[in-house]
């Protein structure tokens, strides 16, 4: 009995410890990789990676900058997550999260919660997350009621939605003081609090680990969450447990929506402080590179999203030291993503296969 | 504003714009048909349009650089069909941060190549040929004939393809992969091999897409150059129910509210103009709303498919 | 009488799956033109060696020689070149393309062929009067019978020229009389010199079959003989391996007072996946502590009656009562409400999620888990599950393994302790023993009898007839989605019943 206990431990902590090896090695070899590109630029690699790997973490400034990119990221993770366990994949996270931006700016904007100081951002929070939760929402009834996948919707979504922003932001919503094509600023007293002087980083990122805690339990201790997961594995044991499939691929894409446009919100009254195009460009993929590398796991979310945005950061950096374009960071990105789907199906090969009833 | 000159111009403009939906959507049929989903058809447009300009700039010959673009497309999707099929990771994933990883690269090797002179390089676009004859009909002549030839070549592809696909053995075959691929495989076919091939032919005609952006719409080459396309393509390949000729038809739709909104736009119509660049979005998706529903489209789009036995 | 030399022979046949062993030193000699059956249990290692032969596996030692002279199978391309075809248990036809379509497929034309329907389905149609087929070539055979399907495989291998046919238990899903259609085929085809081999588990066919039988146990070769030398009884205790009797359980008689009707179906017609309809009007009840068996070929309407009393799918029309209540909605959820737990026979894809650990696999289909504050108790949830797994005797490494990674038995096990734990009014029992060994099979058995011990109805759908007689109170036959029959296992026998499963009614 205690052998067994041994046995089945061992095995677990191996299954997860690879895993976690097979992720670093994706990020060395897409680091390797980029080098390549880096030389391409002539400059030296190693230069190139201390600048965008050490550096960040040297100064408060850029410290405080990667938790200001990471507060987005994790909300983000979240939601993709949660649709993921669903087995929906949320590409729409750019959409969802201008939605929720815009949603923030029309309440907060709005001569009544004009100067309502934190009422005034909980409220926004609420527009922010319902306007994305409905823009998530529409690809999830999509899906639940018309079988369209979502894959497609999801991304016919993000278009309507920038060009949505993009003519609000031009034309209706314009600041009508200024000439810059943007939303009037929301009122000073609707400003997050910052963490600390000289940087970016806000006490949203309280908000964002909220947001992980909240899907751990959900999702592992909530007959909702546990429903959902059924949905995600099996759609035939669903049904065997009475469970309403198209309804759950609906309600995953709803909080998927909810989670990025509740995002979208605390950039708003984090980072931005108004509606502007191209205010979080890349979140939505990033997030969703988040959800992935994390396994769909609350610290594996924490984690990715602090790597990913530590890249960003010092992918900036870089550029302004060594004139390396940040786009490596895509390029990174994807690369680490495939690699690591590649492990993934290592692991399968070694299984054995199990004898089907009545194949033998 | 409807008169002749202007609806003429209108049409000839969408026949065109219809080119670069069209190419990625007779792959995807291709491929979808054979039982995987190519979702990264916008990066190998990217690559395809990146690759012909730098083929350009080095050779100054327009062919070879719309060919490599091609290629460039269908090698590059080699890692969807690899990561994709081979590995049987979730292809919607793989094609997705496929295309994060193009856009990188097409974007950052741009700024590498041309950054620092502050020059975007500009290509010679390719001319129309007129074909004797036809092209003197009135009113459809000068629309339809005197187009250039990637043009043409979309149109003959969208037919040939079809033709290939239903009414020779290897176009059953690969059907077969997209219905049971199992019974596909007891018959000798080798299911992997065929889906690659696929893949990578869904590539080369994302890469022309690209291509004929760089080479018959914009002149050169700039991030983003594809601006949703790929995934265009991909609601054209589902509403057309997966049948290259009538894809021509999804295809066109999209191509003429392009058209039409950029001619609006000039005309100073007080609709703002990115409410016009939503409509061919909302238009899928009110497609697909109407007709998704009863869609029977290939039955194993996208599924895990193991190789039975050793 | 000259020594006929066989046409295909394996020897020494090995093949391992990791440490399971399911082909251990095979010898099998095809002769042409006869009929070699291969009889054994489910997992004997009757489909793995089949695969050999058709090139879907590789074996791991032994040779496999044609003529006298050694090949190798690499693939069903190879295979098929050496005139060796199978038709198997689930056909590999595209239900979309005609019979001439799925010809074409398997064909030997070159990839640029043009597609000629007309051609091929005249060839078809001439083959087809050659051996006496009588098949439909030009609809698609997702609108088929599966009698005609199978047909349409034969055919296909006709065409491609094949010497050896390969019969992978076919006649499980075939109706009556599509079997006797099947032998006259066996038949014709054996006259022009073709040879079949033919697996089964089912011992009368195969004695009326063959020429030959080859019996498989655990993977090696219990016994060959010729048909007309062998003898039934000593091939039943070759195939289970040993001389076990099943043990005898005893039926408590309820007094008649105690019959207390919980489910009642009025008039109930069901479609399949397929839109076809496979329940036509099927009305009967389930008593309170009764099992009622229902004994049906497959394919005549018992699993869409199972997913429909369990409410996992919906009816097309007619009524179900459960306690005297109409239940009008048609979620699963409502029948799950009143209690009605559903054994299923597919245990790893439906009945459990594979992926999760064995505890939340317990609150799967579960009316009210246990809850502390709003959230899931997973104490109790462990807790319930490690004394289900004690009691029940379930072999696993503990309530953490992964709940796919459980023998068959152990997980049959899990599934009745999970269901009965609801305290059910009423359970479905869909093909409870299918694919599971001998001790196995006993210990549900007698949990099955238990279950109607403590008053719950059981309807129990089996394909096993001693089954059925052992432990149904009354039993149901099913012929076409209608009910033929309604008997006490006392007043028949097993022969009358396999007849009226055949859909030949009493004069």
């Amino acid at each position: 009995m205690i052998k067994g206990i041994k046995s089945k431990v061992n095995e677990e902590l191996f299954a997860k410890l690879f895993k976690f090896s097979m992720i670093i090695l994706a990020v060395i070899v897409a680091l390797l990789i980029g080098s390549v590109f880096i030389l391409a630029m002539g400059v030296s690699p190693l230069e190139a990676y201390k600048q965008m790997l050490v550096q960040p973490f040297l100064s408060t400034q850029s410290i405080g900058e990667i938790i200001a990119k990471a507060t987005p990221l994790i909300i983000v993770g979240v939601g993709v997550a949660f649709a993921a366990n669903g087995a929906c994949n949320n590409l729409g996270g750019e959409g969802q999260l201008y939605m929720g931006a815009l949603g923030t700016i029309i309440i907060t904007t709005s001569d009544r919660v004009e100067n309502l100081g934190v009422v005034g951002i909980i409220l926004g929070m609420l527009a922010g997350t319902l306007f994305g939760a409905i823009w998530g929402g529409i690809a999830g009834y999509f899906k639940a009621y018309f079988r369209s996948s979502e894959l497609i919707t999801t991304l016919m979504l993000n278009y309507i939605a920038v060009y949505i922003i993009g003519w609000l932001v031009h034309g209706p919503l314009m600041d009508s003081g200024g000439i810059n094509p943007q939303s009037e600023k929301i009122a000073s007293n609707m400003h997050l609090a910052k963490l600390f002087t000289g940087s970016r980083a806000h006490i949203g990122i309280f908000i964002a680990l909220v947001c992980i805690v909240f899907y751990w339990i959900v999702l592992k201790k909530t007959r909702f969450g546990y429903n959902l997961r059924v949905v995600g594995i099996s759609t035939k044991a669903a049904m065997y447990a009475g469970i309403n499939t198209p309804s759950y691929y609906f309600k995953g894409m709803v909080i998927a929506g909810a989670f990025a446009g509740l995002a979208g919100s605390i950039e708003v009254f984090g980072v931005q402080f108004k509606l502007i195009e191209n205010m979080v460009s890349g979140i939505g993929i990033t997030g969703m590179v988040v959800a992935l590398l994390g396994l769909l796991h609350p610290m594996g979310i924490l984690v990715a999203a602090i790597l990913m945005s530590s890249l960003t950061t010092g992918a900036e950096i870089m550029q302004a030291a060594s004139g390396v374009p940040t786009t490596l960071v895509s390029i990174l990105q994807g690369l680490i993503v495939l690699f690591v789907l590649c492990s993934f199906s290592i692991k399968r090969k070694k299984k054995v296969k199990v004898i089907r009833e009545g194949g033998v | 504003m409807l008169n002749m000159t202007f609806i003429t111009a209108l049409l000839t403009a969408s026949i065109r714009m219809t080119v670069p939906i069209l190419y990625p959507a007779i792959g995807e049929a291709v491929a979808e048909r054979s039982g995987v989903m190519n979702i990264g058809l916008e990066g190998q447009m990217l690559i395809g349009a990146f690759v012909t300009l730098i083929t350009y700039n080095s050779t100054g010959n327009i062919a070879i650089g719309i060919i490599l673009g091609g290629l460039a497309g269908a090698i590059s999707s080699c890692i969807v069909a690899f990561v994709g099929v081979s590995r049987n990771q979730p292809q919607a994933v793989v094609g997705f941060m496929f295309n994060l990883f193009a856009a990188g690269v097409t974007s950052y090797l741009y700024r590498v190549l041309y950054g620092a002179s502050g020059v975007s390089p500009t290509v010679e676009m390719i001319n129309p040929i007129k074909i004797p004859l036809l092209s003197s009909v009135p009113i459809i002549g000068p629309i339809l004939f005197e187009q250039d030839i990637l043009t043409y070549l979309a149109f003959i592809l969208a037919f040939a393809v079809g033709f290939v696909m239903y009414k020779t053995k290897f176009g059953l075959q690969i059907r077969s992969l997209g219905e049971n691929p199992r019974a596909a495989q007891s018959c000798g076919i080798n299911v992997i091999r065929i889906r690659w091939g696929t893949i990578a032919f869904s590539g080369f005609m994302a890469g022309l897409g690209g291509a004929f952006l760089t080479v018959g719409i914009v002149g050169r080459f700039m991030e983003n150059i594809s601006a949703g396309r790929g995934f265009l393509a991909l609601a054209v390949c589902i509403l057309c129910h997966w049948n290259p000729v009538y894809s021509i038809i999804g295809a066109f739709g999209f191509g003429f509210v392009n058209a039409f909104q950029l001619r609006l736009q000039a005309l100073g119509v007080g609709i703002p103009y990115q409410l016009l660049l939503m409509l061919p979005y909302v238009a899928a998706l009110l497609g697909l709303a109407l007709l998704g529903r009863n869609m029977k489209g290939p039955k194993t789009v996208g599924a895990v498919y193991e190789k039975e036995g050793r | 009488m000259p020594e006929l030399k066989p046409m295909l022979e394996l020897k020494g046949i090995c093949k391992s799956f990791g440490n399971f062993k399911a082909n251990d030193q095979i010898d099998l000699k095809i002769y042409p033109g006869e009929v070699h059956a291969v009889l054994g249990e489910n997992g004997a290692g009757k489909s793995t060696l089949m695969n050999i032969i058709y090139g879907m596996y590789q074996q791991d030692e032994g040779s496999i020689e044609k003529d006298g002279k050694t090949i190798y199978i690499k693939s069903p391309r190879d295979a098929m070149k050496y005139g060796i075809g199978m038709v198997h248990q689930h056909y590999m036809l595209v239900n979309v393309y005609s019979a001439a379509e799925n010809v074409f497929l398997m064909g030997n034309d070159p990839w640029w062929k043009l597609k000629n329907d007309n051609e091929i389905e005249s060839t078809l149609d001439e083959l087809g009067k050659k051996y006496g087929l009588e098949v439909d070539v030009h609809s698609p055979i997702g609108k088929l019978s599966i009698g005609m399907q199978q047909r349409i495989e034969i055919l296909k291998l006709l065409y491609i020229g094949a010497d050896l046919l390969i019969l992978d238990e076919p006649t499980a899903v075939l109706l009556p009389q599509e079997c006797n259609m099947l032998f006259d085929t066996i038949e014709v085809l054996v006259k022009h010199g073709k040879s079949i081999i033919f697996i089964s588990h089912k011992l009368d066919e195969v004695m009326h079959i063959s020429q030959r039988i080859t019996v498989l146990s655990k993977g090696k070769v219990e016994g060959e003989m010729m048909t007309k030398n062998a003898d039934k009884s000593k091939i039943i205790k070759m195939m289970v391996g040993s001389d076990m009797e099943a043990p005898i359980l005893e039926k408590k008689q309820f007094p008649d007072e105690k019959k207390e009707e919980v489910v009642r179906l009025k008039d109930v017609k069901a479609k399949d996946e397929r839109g076809v309809s496979t329940l036509n009007g099927v009305s009967f009840s389930i008593n309170k502590g009764e099992i009622v068996g229902i004994a049906s070929m497959e394919g005549n309407g018992q699993a869409e009656l199972a997913e429909v009393i369990t409410g996992v799918r919906k009816v097309e029309s007619g009524k179900i009562y459960i306690r005297g209540t109409e239940i009008s909605t048609i979620t699963a959820k409502d029948f799950i409400d009143n209690d009605i737990a559903y054994v299923p026979s597919d245990r790893n894809e439906v009945g459990t999620v594979k992926d999760f650990p064995i505890y939340e696999n317990w609150i799967l289909r579960s009316k009210e888990p246990p809850k502390k504050h709003k959230l899931l108790d997973y104490l109790k949830i462990k807790e319930q599950t490690k004394k289900a797994i004690d009691d029940y005797d379930v072999r696993t490494t503990g309530i953490n393994a992964r709940t796919g990674n459980l023998s068959g038995g152990n997980l049959q096990k899990l599934i009745l302790a999970r269901e009965l734990n609801k305290m059910p009014q009423a359970i479905v029992c869909s093909y409870p023993t299918r694919g599971l060994d001998i001790k196995a099979s006993w210990f549900i058995r007698a949990k099955v009898m238990e279950m109607r011990d403590m008053g719950i109805g059981v309807l129990l759908i089996s394909g096993d007839m001693e089954e059925l007689f052992a432990l149904a109170d009354r039993l149901i036959v099913l012929y076409r989605g209608e009910v033929v029959a309604e008997v006490l296992p006392q007043d028949v026998t097993v022969y009358d019943v396999g007849r009226m499963m055949m859909g030949v009614r009493e004069s």
